[in-house]
């Protein structure tokens, strides 16, 4: 397989690096945490991690391009309280899902108008989206926690084997992605429009479209996190997913991709979310307290950006 | 030419966000104090109150505020409702904006665990009368579950399910589940609980509350765990999922929260897990939720309950008995008991949610039934 | 000051060796070298931004060792770096001022600036209002107003580091004669460029620096020009063909440009033109002669241009291309002028870059992506114009200027489109990329193509064309073939000299 996006060799050792961060911290826990190296624990850090995962996959595509999405945490409330609206009002969930995904590409359709076309700063743009996203599902769920019907939550309760419906969903989505980027047309332009957007239109890439789309993908990736949520918990409440803004755009950067775009993939942020994932999930068993657990999050993206910081000037110089 | 102009439209912007503010706040003012005739009888007009919620994010002070409105307007008294927010900042200048209003009495109900020392000071400097709900406030009397008492109720009723079910030290780990956005005055209640149920459970290592720090994990190696449940379904969910990896299939397993939403992530987490079966779980806060587990389940077994959702009445009596200067204590309580399978219907008309009849004030409360507003609910016992 | 045995090394790397130079009040420097020659290096350590491994810096015949550029600036040591370093939404004023802004009671005042920027301006015979902002500035003018804001320091060295890289020929010769005052004055200087013949003018002495070491020292009035040029290639030098004629010349108009009009700065007033097939046309100005304009209207990088443009082939005219893609449409190439921001992805691979216009060639059914079919088509364009790289996988922004400049004209070369327009494809190159460059345009017009050469270097709008347009306040004033194509009646027609030829 001749790759020039995931095996380049300005790319790889970065990659290698946090790869084999992970592999020394998995190490550790599996031979300090007793209870952490057992499948059934696995399939607890993959359960867990299958949420940010799927949300961390728009966030990548939006920060390679060279922008970022707040409005995560926002969406995924949203669209959360929908399904379970809709699901409690006896509409079909396969029908409750397609609106779901519509309001997170109706979200992400707005971005791009607000972002591409108006040229306003992504940062406040989708601050003020993501406001309002949480803000109506606070209004939807009329300040309290909704309840999913059992028969509409399969993609969180049905498994085939050991694996839940929403992991094979999650692990499709990444495939797909990895391909989407990786190996066609739009993903290489994704990059080249995150490396330098006046260049790329004036070879002629339709930089609006490209720029845009990213948000519609993030928008709906965010739906399909909010749906999965949902399933999980057979619940939704406004309050949920306050933190997967960050813990995506964290997972994306551990992962090596650059706020400053051009740069990520998608084997990088499955090995920065499994990395999240990992940390929190050994501590706990560890009986670390939750206030240290955060220190230590904060400072491995720390760390890890400061490496491949390092790397690269090393490269530069050399 | 440029800059004085932008000047002048900052200027203009600032002035309209200012008095958009102030419009929206100042929605009453006004009103005048009850006399005490008035006050025996349950009649409130033209009292005025300002109630500060903590935040209009979660179902459980959304009611409890519609509740006191509609009550004290049944009453002929007027309120204003704030909402914190859930933060500090915003706390902090509504006290500004309900010192402003000057309304009879400030009902302040804390976002934040505490930040509330400047707050009440506020009110203290103002010298407007306040009632402090659920969270400490610097200079106002406290209307709150009592903790320590309730959780005591809650582990006795546990300790009892266990010993039916022949658990004890040598087969359970007892959870408890702290929410570490809430702080220590929310928090006690799952150390508290903890405690009691020490004593009570043979074998169970004897632990005082006091010795359960908020960054303790292992209480007693394999008998107690103490972990960040969060506030949140998503929270309970991840962290218990966590917890049991921790925990010997063999072994059953006690988890107690401080929140319903918790509980109903620790459920979805214990039952993806499969361990179900072994596992006992109470609850706080008496939500829908809560009322059909404990009725139809064999899992989520007790609920601690203080009528969270009714306190608009109690609040209003207590408001009321400020206004009128009565003497009140320090900590005032709402009535307090353990759902059960065999006792949630003697307060719920079966089957739903619906309130039939709350138990009796505890003593250091029945001040409250003086004021004549509690008769004129009739749903709660000892007021006739 | 004096410069004893410098030398640098970067791990094994010896980047630098055994240089030795007195600065002397009075005198310039003129310091010439290829790109990696070791000139910025030197430059470094001389200013106190990186220390060098061996040798001493004495000053005054004191030994002195630099920590930072400040130590450097409070001796008096300037730099003016090629890329600029100021702040762009404060005033000319703010700017000049910037490392000791007077402070009373109520912080800076305004009025003082603008007093003190005002002089410092009028000292080196300025006409800016220093109210406006830096980045409202022509590039020429920030140049200026940083070597201004160096004169403040007290400068007694100062070292000018491609200091007319954005210049026009009349800027230039501003610069150049500031320059000289200040020579007068008993500033030193080091005077560092492409521009040989700039060098030759102002300095006393020519260093050149070749591979890290000091190649030749000599009295300006002792050496010439193009031993100098022989020196910095070494061996590899092999001059240009004089003036690269077409053959057999084939001149079907392949684009014509109809009343070209437009109110932007800078503006441009009926410009028509017509374009053949199988010839290099030049199009030269000074800054504001709106041949800028034409460029990036070409390019589709103007928005505001009235016309027409007809297309060989199609009947009708269109409009001047509103956007690049419909530039692309009239199949016209456009080749920025900025390769930094408007040009290459720094951080993409070489690749990537190569092949931005022609993806689709590599595309299969849903735009699936043959990435071996992508490598062998960017090796083979990487091959074909000469960029040194070790891997097409390599990411541009590691390459040099020149080969990155290479990258950028094969990214459009491989588009074979019929019109080729580029837009100053050499500033900043080293002179070895810049000749294969021109050869490379000779090439690809021989092949048939038509290309546009919009340039301000007047040695270059002379070596690289068959035919040159001069244009003046936005208008065309003059077409130079043959023997009338000197650099002299090139500079002076577009200067508003003599044009009356008919």
């Amino acid at each position: 397989m001749t790759d020039t996006r995931t095996f380049s060799l300005s790319r790889l050792p970065a990659l290698a690096t946090v790869g084999i961060f992970l592999v020394v911290v998995v190490a550790g826990f599996a031979i300090f945490a007793q209870g952490f190296w057992t499948p059934n624990n696995a399939s607890t850090i993959v359960i867990t991690a299958s949420v940010i995962m799927i949300a961390s996959l728009g966030q990548l595509l939006v920060v390679i391009s060279g922008g970022f999405d707040l409005s995560i945490g926002g969406v995924l409330p949203l669209t959360a309280v929908v399904y379970a609206s809709l699901t409690t009002a006896g509409v079909p969930m396969l029908a409750a899902m397609a609106v779901c995904l519509a309001v997170g590409i109706a979200v992400g359709l707005v971005h791009t108008y607000f972002i591409v076309h108006l040229k306003i700063n992504p940062l406040i743009t989708t601050l003020a989206t993501m406001s309002i996203t949480a803000g109506l599902a606070f209004t939807l769920a009329n300040g309290q926690t909704l309840t999913v019907p059992p028969e509409a939550g399969i993609l969180g309760d049905r498994a085939i084997g050991t694996i839940p419906w929403h992991v094979i969903l999650m692990i499709v989505l990444v495939v797909l992605m990895h391909l989407v980027l990786a190996h066609t047309l739009l993903g290489r332009r994704i990059y080249m429009v995150g490396g330098n957007p006046e260049a790329a239109r004036l070879a002629g890439v339709r930089v609006t479209v490209i720029g845009g789309s990213v948000y519609v993908f993030s928008g709906f990736f965010a739906a399909v996190a909010g749906i999965v949520t949902a399933s999980q918990l057979l619940a939704a409440s406004g309050a949920m997913g306050s933190t997967i803004t960050m813990q995506s755009l964290a997972a994306v950067v551990l992962g090596g991709a650059a706020l400053t775009g051009g740069r990520g993939s998608v084997p990088g942020a499955v090995i920065g979310v499994l990395l999240l994932g990992v940390i929190a999930n050994g501590m706990s068993i560890l009986h670390v307290p939750s206030f240290y657990q955060q220190v230590v999050t904060g400072l491995v993206l720390l760390a890890a950006v400061t490496l491949s910081r390092l790397q690269e000037r090393a490269r530069r110089s050399g | 030419m440029r800059k004085p102009a932008f000047r002048l439209t900052a200027v203009a912007v600032i002035a309209v966000a200012g008095l958009v503010t102030a419009g929206c706040a100042g929605g009453t003012t006004g009103g005048g104090a009850a006399t005490d005739s008035a006050l025996a009888s349950g009649d409130l007009t033209g009292l005025n109150f300002a109630f500060a919620i903590p935040t209009s994010a979660a179902e459980v002070y959304v009611n409890q505020a519609d509740t006191f409105v509609k009550q004290a307007e049944e009453l002929g008294a007027t309120v204003t409702v704030y909402d914190n927010a859930g933060d500090a900042a915003t706390m902090l200048s509504n006290a500004d904006l309900m010192v402003a209003a000057a309304p009879d009495v400030i009902i302040e109900f804390p976002s934040v665990a505490d930040a509330t020392t400047r707050v009440g000071q506020k009110f203290t400097d103002a010298g407007i009368p306040c009632i402090a709900v659920n969270v400490p406030v610097e200079g106002c009397p406290l209307f709150n579950f009592d903790q320590p008492y309730l959780s005591g109720l809650g582990a006795t009723a546990m300790a009892e399910q266990m010993a039916t079910r022949g658990w004890d030290a040598s087969n359970t780990t007892v959870v408890i589940g702290q929410a570490s956005e809430l702080g220590a005055s929310v928090n006690i209640a799952a150390t508290a609980f903890y405690a009691a149920l020490s004593e009570k459970v043979p074998g169970m290592t004897k632990v005082s509350s006091d010795d359960i720090q908020p960054t303790t994990t292992v209480i007693t190696p394999d008998q107690g765990l103490q972990g960040d449940l969060g506030l949140t379904i998503d929270s309970g969910y991840d962290a218990t999922l966590t917890a049991l990896q921790t925990i010997p299939k063999d072994r059953n397993v006690v988890i107690y929260t401080v929140s319903d939403d918790t509980t109903v992530g620790v459920l979805r987490a214990l039952d993806n897990q499969g361990r179900t079966a072994q596992a006992m779980v109470s609850g706080y806060g008496g939500s829908t939720d809560a009322l059909s587990n404990i009725r139809n389940g064999d899992v989520w077994v007790t609920e601690q309950m203080g009528f969270f959702a009714y306190w608009g009445e109690f609040l209003l009596s207590m408001a009321a008995a400020t206004a009128a200067g009565a003497d009140i204590p320090d900590l005032t309580s709402p009535p307090m008991v353990i759902l059960e399978k065999d006792n949630v219907d003697t307060f719920f008309e079966p089957g739903t949610d619906t309130l039939t009849e709350m138990p009796e004030l505890p003593d250091s409360s029945k001040y409250l039934y003086d004021t004549g507003i509690l008769q004129k609910f009739g749903n709660i016992a000892g007021a006739e | 000051m004096e410069l004893r045995g410098i030398g640098k090394r970067y791990g094994t790397n010896q980047v630098l060796q055994e240089i030795d130079l007195e600065l002397v009040p009075g005198r310039c420097i003129g310091l010439v070298g290829e790109n990696g020659a070791g000139k910025s290096t030197l430059l470094s350590i001389i200013s106190g931004k990186t220390p060098q491994t061996q040798g001493t810096l004495t000053l005054d015949g004191q030994e002195v060792s630099f920590r930072s550029p400040r130590d450097a600036r409070a001796l008096g040591i300037q730099l003016i770096p090629q890329e600029l370093a100021y702040v762009p939404h404060l005033s000319v004023a703010e700017n000049l001022m910037m490392p000791n802004w007077p402070k009373n009671r109520w912080g800076v005042t305004q009025r003082w600036l603008r007093r003190a920027g005002a002089d410092a301006v009028a000292r080196l015979g300025l006409d800016i209002d220093v109210r406006r902002d830096m980045i409202d500035l022509s590039l020429a003018e920030r140049q200026l107003v940083e070597i201004a804001k160096a004169l403040l320091g007290d400068a007694r060295v100062l070292i000018l580091d491609e200091p007319t890289a954005s210049l026009h020929a009349r800027e230039t010769e501003l610069l150049l004669g500031k320059l000289r005052e200040l020579k007068a004055d008993g500033v030193s200087l080091i005077y560092v460029s492409h521009h040989l013949d700039e060098s030759f003018e102002i300095s006393d002495e020519i260093v050149v620096l070749r591979n890290g070491r000091m190649e030749d020292r000599r009295e300006t009035t002792e050496t010439s020009l193009g031993r100098t040029v022989g020196l910095m290639l070494g061996g590899e030098y092999e001059k240009p063909e004089a003036t690269p004629v077409a053959a057999g010349s084939p001149t079907e108009v392949v684009l014509r440009l109809q009343g070209w009009n437009s109110e932007l700065q800078p503006a441009i007033d009926d410009v028509s033109l017509e374009i053949r097939t199988g010839e290099v046309v030049g199009i030269f100005g000074l800054v504001g002669s709106g041949a800028e304009t034409v460029a990036r209207a070409l390019g589709g990088h103007e928005k505001r241009v009235a016309g027409s443009v007809f297309v060989q082939g199609s009947a009708a005219e269109v409009p001047v291309p509103s956007t690049p893609r419909r530039a692309q449409a009239l199949g016209i190439a456009y080749v920025p002028a900025e390769r930094k921001t408007d040009g290459l992805a720094l951080n993409q691979t070489i690749s990537e870059n190569l092949t931005l216009m022609v993806l689709g060639r590599f595309a299969g059914a849903a735009g699936w992506m043959k990435g071996r079919a992508q490598l062998a088509g960017a090796q083979a364009l990487a091959t074909e114009t000469d960029v040194r790289c070790t891997s097409v996988r390599q990411d541009v922004g590691e390459l040099s200027g020149g080969n990155q400049q290479k990258v950028l004209l094969a990214s459009r070369l491989a588009a074979a489109p019929p019109v080729l327009v580029l837009h100053e494809p050499t500033r900043g190159v080293d002179i070895g990329s810049r000749t294969q460059i021109h050869q490379q345009l000779s090439a690809f017009a021989r092949q048939g193509a038509a290309v546009v050469l919009v340039t301000s270097d007047v040695q270059e709008a002379i070596d690289a064309t068959d035919r040159l347009i001069v244009m003046r306040d936005g208008r065309v004033v003059d077409e130079l073939t043959r023997e009338r194509k000197t650099k002299s009646l090139a500079l002076e027609t577009a200067a508003g000299g003599a044009v009356t030829h008919d």
